[in-house]
């Protein structure tokens, strides 16, 4: 499904990426772990298209499609969802005019009529409960004033209504309690099928306890170092990036 | 180039149609407000106006000067198109005068309900005790020697409306006065002019509207004079769509006794050049006014909103609150001005003007600013200029929402912040329609 073939990234005259190689498949999870600075956030925002990054070299291709020269809206579109680690604030935009907004533009790429509001609302309602978003926020302002657990919570809820077929998690578990851990854990075990895939970005392996990986990939000065199974993830958690950078 | 016209008589066409029509006006007011006014442009002209840098400073006046106007001589006869359908007629709407041209419109206007109260009339069908009240208050709280788009008005006042709202009377329904200049002739002037009296304990709501429809250059004076008794609270709604021939220089002015709340929003696309002036006096204790606004301008238009809020009593308080959207190549001016005088002790005093610039090309002068003689006051004020940020932009359109329609939401957002400050929620939904159903935004 995705495919990352020697990709080479900078901001201004810092290069992040270099070199990095990745395949992912239907139906697979895969974690890149790594320290601060390594580059994990860099390789989310580029499969995303945010524009602050120059592609040096290399290709990433989603579902057979070249998606470098994409803008962000239209790979979303293509099924790629990025859950931001500090999601924006949009003052003055109501939430549910947003994701209707966000759901109907998917559905308008794919000449698929629009939901009605009725459809809308009661989707909406089912997903709220199911992750246990409060509906006051529901009739706010995107992100405007939610705790930092609420605004990774409506992450999940975004990503459960428009079902994306790649989901990347940029640093989803920064900063939650216990209870928000366990509720992206389930958010992204029940959306997982065999149609879409999942890549967690993280630091830490504590999301890790609530996912099982397909697949471990340790980012260290933009290159992947180590690949391996889910036993990386806790070989890591004990013996530290250190172990890894010795490997090298 | 033409010469700064100094003769009203010459510089506005038909005037003296319009002489003989005052002899008509049964208002023994508007008939010594009309020649000392003429007097006064006489004897100053528009150079005294263009001489003040200070006022004047980022607003050029001096096409207006050069221009020749023409009064409108004819009723024009108005055939209302699929907009106005949306920016006129809206329920918010249906207690409404409609003056096309300059004159009232019978066929489209529709306040039988407020002429019952006798809250509404034109000065030429005014009884006698609309008379008594037009010929103590008419100009009272104009200065004519400070302003010379005042004067003009003054000077070619034809008819004028007044607003009476009478002790103790509570109106539910907004009133709506909607000024169109269909501008069929070129260099089409209109002069109107409002008189708003709201009697101590009264409380109503009046929606003003300047619609111009102007492919070539225009002009449109519009003054209201409100005066605001004991107690008296007044919403006051005032949109102005302009385009990118017309001139339009308002003033309203504002006086306020004890207790008395003047709540005023303004939404404005910019004209050619737009000025929206806005005086208000505190003069009685515990006076209260709160002036919200959103101006959105495209192409080469221009807004300058000028606002001199007096504080001339203790306890008194205002609030500013304008923000703008700007595009293309346009330009606003915001400048406010909050004078607390010596003795306005525990004023409370508040402003502020938010932009968000669409386009490398626009231009922004703003300029808050406070002169403060009295000690124990509370002031703050603030200017911001910015673009969109990147980061909510990238957001929008991680999900799926094309760079079009995520600025739409972007602008909206922006401008929700200025509607959620309207107190009726109809008149609330009116406005954010005509920002969606005008093409002035996107």
């Amino acid at each position: 499904m995705l495919k990352i073939k020697n990709l080479h990234v900078s901001i201004g005259e810092t290069k992040i990426l270099k070199g990095l190689d990745l395949d992912i498949n239907s139906g697979e999870i895969h974690a890149i772990m790594g320290p601060n600075g390594s580059g994990k956030s860099t390789l989310a925002n580029v499969i995303a298209g945010k524009p602050d990054y120059i592609v040096d070299e290399g290709s990433i291709l989603f579902n057979d499609i070249p998606i470098l020269d994409l803008t962000p809206d239209e790979r979303a579109n293509l099924g790629i969802f990025l859950a931001f680690q500090y999601p924006v604030e949009l003052p003055g935009i109501p939430m549910k005019q947003f994701i209707k907004t966000a759901l109907d533009s998917k559905l308008k790429s794919q000449n698929i009529k629009e939901t009605s509001i009725r459809e809308f609302n009661e989707m909406l309602k089912v997903e709220s409960e199911n992750i246990g978003i409060n509906t006051k926020l529901i009739k706010r302002s995107v992100n405007e004033g939610f705790s930092g657990g609420e605004k990774k919570r409506n992450e999940m809820l975004q990503m459960a209504l428009l079902k994306p077929q790649l989901s990347v998690l940029d640093e989803t578990d920064s900063g939650l309690d216990i209870d928000a851990l366990k509720t992206v854990g389930k958010s992204v075990n029940k959306l997982s099928t065999k149609e879409n895939a999942t890549l967690i970005v993280t630091h830490y392996q504590r999301l890790l306890n609530y996912i099982t990986p397909t697949k471990v990939h340790v980012l260290i000065d933009g290159q992947i170092s180590k690949s391996g199974g889910p036993e990386l993830a806790s070989d890591l958690e004990n013996k530290g990036y250190d172990w890894v950078k010795s490997l090298k | 180039m033409n010469k700064i016209n100094h003769d009203i008589e010459n510089h506005f066409n038909n005037f003296n149609r319009v002489k003989y029509l005052k002899k008509t006006n049964t208002v023994d007011k508007v008939n010594t407000l009309r020649k000392s006014a003429t007097d006064s442009f006489k004897n100053r002209g528009f150079n005294s106006e263009i001489a003040n840098k200070e006022k004047w400073k980022f607003s050029n006046i001096k096409p207006i000067a050069r221009e020749k106007f023409h009064i409108l001589s004819n009723s024009q006869e108005f055939v209302p198109n699929s907009l106005d359908e949306k920016i006129i007629f809206h329920k918010s709407n249906s207690n409404r005068l409609i003056f096309v041209d300059g004159r009232i419109n019978d066929k489209y206007s529709d306040i039988s309900l407020l002429t019952e109260k006798s809250l509404v009339t034109t000065f030429t069908n005014s009884n006698l005790f609309d008379k008594e009240v037009i010929n103590k208050q008419l100009g009272k709280l104009i200065n004519h020697e400070n302003d010379i788009f005042s004067t003009i008005n003054s000077a070619l006042l034809n008819d004028g409306l007044l607003i009476n709202i009478k002790k103790n009377i509570t109106l539910n329904t907004p009133i709506s006065i909607i000024f169109i200049n269909t501008n069929q002739n070129e260099n089409a002037a209109t002069f109107p002019r409002i008189l708003v009296v709201c009697e101590e304990n009264s409380e109503a709501s009046i929606v003003e509207g300047h619609i111009s429809y102007a492919t070539q250059s225009s002009l449109d004076i519009p003054v209201i004079e409100i005066d605001m008794n004991k107690n008296s609270n007044l919403n006051h709604y005032k949109y102005m769509l302009g385009n990118n021939s017309g001139f339009n220089i308002s003033n309203t002015v504002v006086s306020l006794e004890e207790n008395s709340d003047y709540n005023s929003f303004s939404f404005s696309t910019g004209s050619k050049i737009a000025r929206n002036s806005v005086d208000i006096n505190l003069i009685g204790k515990y006076s209260n006014c709160n002036l919200n606004g959103l101006y959105i301008t495209k192409d080469k238009n221009h807004i300058d909103n000028h606002l001199n809020i007096n504080h001339k009593n203790t306890h008194t308080k205002s609030n500013i609150f304008y923000k703008g959207i700007l595009k293309d190549s346009s330009r606003a001016v915001f400048s406010g001005r909050v004078l607390v005088e010596r003795n306005a002790q525990k004023t409370e005093a508040t402003q502020s003007d938010k932009n968000l610039l669409l386009s490398p090309n626009v231009r922004i002068n703003t300029k808050p600013s406070l002169e403060i003689y009295a000690d124990d006051v509370q002031c703050a004020h603030g200017a911001t200029a910015s673009y969109f940020t990147d980061e909510a932009m990238f957001y929008l359109q991680s999900r799926g929402i094309d760079q079009k329609t995520a600025e739409k939401l972007l602008i909206e957002g922006f401008a929700q912040e200025i509607f959620e400050q309207i107190p009726s929620k109809l008149v609330k939904n009116f406005f954010s329609e005509i920002l969606i159903n005008t093409s002035i935004q996107y």
